[in-house]
């Protein structure tokens, strides 16, 4: 049984415009100990995909709908209310871009992470306090005591990063869910924290969903990767061969567009255009306004994932085998 | 937040200076006095002797320091319009009415305003939503003299139920509370309603949810606390504000409180009381405001322990 399975996901959001369809049909699955990168530029339908999978978006605006949403066999669109929170924090965790605004102000470090044991497991105080201490140690906290009895604005954002991953993996979760967890860090830290949450998957062998749009990123730490654009996974296939063969014309322009690839030049090479307007999304391939070998086709045809092999699937009418 | 405590207290004494000296040249700007012919007509020499017997011949200054001695040792002087009496005495005796229906009106309205606003924000664009906002609107766009004025026509003209005004009963305290409690019950559903959704639409709380607390944990141990930090600056200033009467609210309900003072007092240059009242009112306000920075200090780490 798989770890993640979502199918056919969409999520749209009611706005004073009309409907925002943030994702379009989505399906991934992710088994037990994988790693998978969600990459694409803001707005894709990345976070907002695992944020539906962890019923976490408002319920009076957003409508999430899906032939299945399963998290470690647990139907996620049934469940009920008092039920998702025993599965959030203890099978999925996730942890965020902006570890600043990631604590609540007012508790000190200690609380915060106390109470997330308590959440889950029928422990005394002090023995939760016990495991924070031992999983701040973990994370290779620099002097975790003080830590512990520090209010969130007296600790610098890899710290508090340190602590959110912590925090999300103190009940020892099956998989974690890093939405963006380094992009509010400066660049020494991000390494750091990248090259922590890499080494904390291999050694608990929990599955990891990364969603970034830094392709350097996804490129350190996991396996597997989907392209998204528009609310809409565009490729789908391993770290390696998106970088040794991408397909996907919109993969291709995201490659080219990592700087520092050719030696001299110096402008950066970036993609034409705007993504699409998902108050109105195209009835075509979510990407054809931008797309150098778009035809009359694309724009009236929604491409479906083909498949190229055993680990690689595209959406796009323009590539054939 | 000793040093914090020390500043808030030199500024609040640098305030009362200065809102002393500003009410007693304005209070003397004013055309005429106390003691005009058209009020007591008597021979100049007899003037001139009351003038001196209140020590009004003296410069101005010299009656502002004097006043202000008076007031370092709890003399606010004796009232022009009840000389029998020292305005100390007044105050006391007027006070009582106007505390009693002033503090019971916040002290109902308040917790009723929270809960509706807290009810407002938890079920977004619902029907307790809409309730809350209309009645917020209402509480602060109709004046309170119109809500006593309907209450009065409701209440006692119609149904009979309660008296329509005086003192006397504990009766006839009812409307006036409720006319009072409007203002605290309005502003308050509003600031909850406003600080509850600005807090749930913070990441923390996202992140808190992620985590698997329950969401009553969500709401009432992280949320709830921090809305509170901007709502308990708006609390004790309204507490003093309608403790220290409502000249239209007493007017209309003819409660014997305070308010009728305040005009009283400016109109027959009754300026031992004016003062007095000003001086209180000022002093009340100052060490509510004092209050509530150290309420909001407390509640507030980045504040109490200070830092980036």
């Amino acid at each position: 049984m798989p770890l993640v399975e979502i199918e056919n996901l969409s999520v749209s959001f009611s706005s004073p415009d009309g409907q925002v369809q943030a994702v379009r049909d989505v399906s991934l699955t992710l088994e037990h100990g994988q790693s998978l990168g969600i990459v694409g530029e803001s707005g894709s339908g990345k976070s907002v995909s695992l944020m539906a999978l962890l019923r976490l978006l408002p319920t009076q605006s957003a409508t999430v709908r899906a032939t299945k949403l399963r998290l470690d066999g647990v139907d996620m669109l049934t469940c009920p209310k008092n039920e998702l929170a025993g599965v959030r924090g203890k099978v999925a965790s996730l942890i965020f871009q902006d570890p600043m605004a990631s604590f609540d102000p007012l508790f000190k470090i200690a609380d915060q992470l106390t109470e997330t044991v308590l959440a889950h497991f029928d422990v005394s105080k002090s023995e939760a306090e016990q495991r924070v201490l031992s999983m701040l140690n973990r994370v290779e906290m620099p002097d975790p005591n003080r830590v512990m009895s520090s209010y969130p604005h007296q600790l610098s954002g890899g710290m508090l990063q340190r602590a959110m991953i912590a925090m999300a993996l103190i009940c020892e979760p099956k998989i974690l869910i890093a939405d963006e967890p380094t992009t509010a860090l400066d660049v020494t830290v991000q390494a750091q924290i990248l090259q922590l949450i890499g080494d904390l998957q291999q050694e608990t062998g929990m599955g990891l969903i990364m969603i970034t749009h830094d392709l350097g990123v996804v490129a350190e730490t996991v396996n597997d990767i989907v392209v998204m654009y528009g609310g809409k996974v565009m490729e789908q296939t391993t770290v390696f061969d998106l970088f040794e063969a991408p397909r996907h014309p919109y993969a291709q322009a995201l490659l080219a567009s990592i700087p520092g690839q050719v030696a001299g030049k110096r402008k950066l090479r970036e993609i034409p255009g705007q993504a699409p307007n998902p108050l109105a999304p195209p009835a075509g391939c979510p990407f054809h306004f931008r797309c150098e070998k778009a035809d009359a086709k694309c724009v009236e045809q929604m491409p479906v994932l083909q498949r190229f092999g055993p680990n690689h699937a595209t959406a796009c009418l323009k590539v054939m085998s | 937040m000793i040093g914090y405590i020390v500043r808030r207290l030199l500024s609040i004494s640098v305030t009362f200076v200065v809102v002393s000296i500003l009410v007693f040249v304005m209070m003397h700007a004013i055309p005429g006095g106390p003691f005009d012919a058209t009020e007591m007509p008597v021979s100049e020499a007899v003037r001139a002797k009351i003038m001196a017997q209140y020590g009004l011949d003296q410069p101005l200054y010299m009656q502002y320091l004097k006043y202000m001695w008076g007031v370092l040792h709890f003399d606010f002087g004796v009232p022009f319009q009840s000389p029998g009496e020292t305005v100390i005495e007044l105050l006391s005796r007027a006070w009582i009415p106007s505390l009693v229906l002033g503090g019971a009106g916040v002290l109902i309205g308040a917790p009723l305003g929270i809960i509706l606003g807290l009810c407002a924000a938890l079920n977004r664009n619902s029907w307790i939503d809409y309730l809350a906002s209309a009645l917020a609107t209402l509480g602060l766009t109709i004046p309170v003299f119109v809500i006593s004025m309907l209450l009065i026509l409701v209440f006692a003209v119609w149904l009979g139920w309660l008296p329509a005004s005086g003192w006397g009963s504990p009766e006839s305290w009812i409307l006036p509370i409720i006319a009072y409690a409007a203002i605290p019950l309005a502003t308050y559903a509003r600031y909850t309603r406003s600080a509850m959704l600005d807090t749930l639409n913070k990441p923390f709380v996202t992140v808190l949810r992620a985590k698997g607390l329950s969401e009553r944990d969500v709401i009432f141990k992280h949320v709830l606390r921090n809305s509170a930090i901007p709502m308990v600056t708006v609390f004790l200033p309204m507490f003093i504000g309608t403790a220290t009467g409502s000249i239209f609210v007493e007017a209309m309900f003819r409660v014997p409180g305070l308010g009728a003072y305040f005009v009283s007092s400016i109109e027959s240059r009754d300026y031992p009381l004016e003062m007095a009242l000003v001086l209180i009112i000022t002093l009340m306000f100052c060490v509510a405001y004092f209050l509530a920075d150290i309420a909001y200090a407390l509640l507030n780490p980045r504040i109490r322990l200070g830092g980036k």
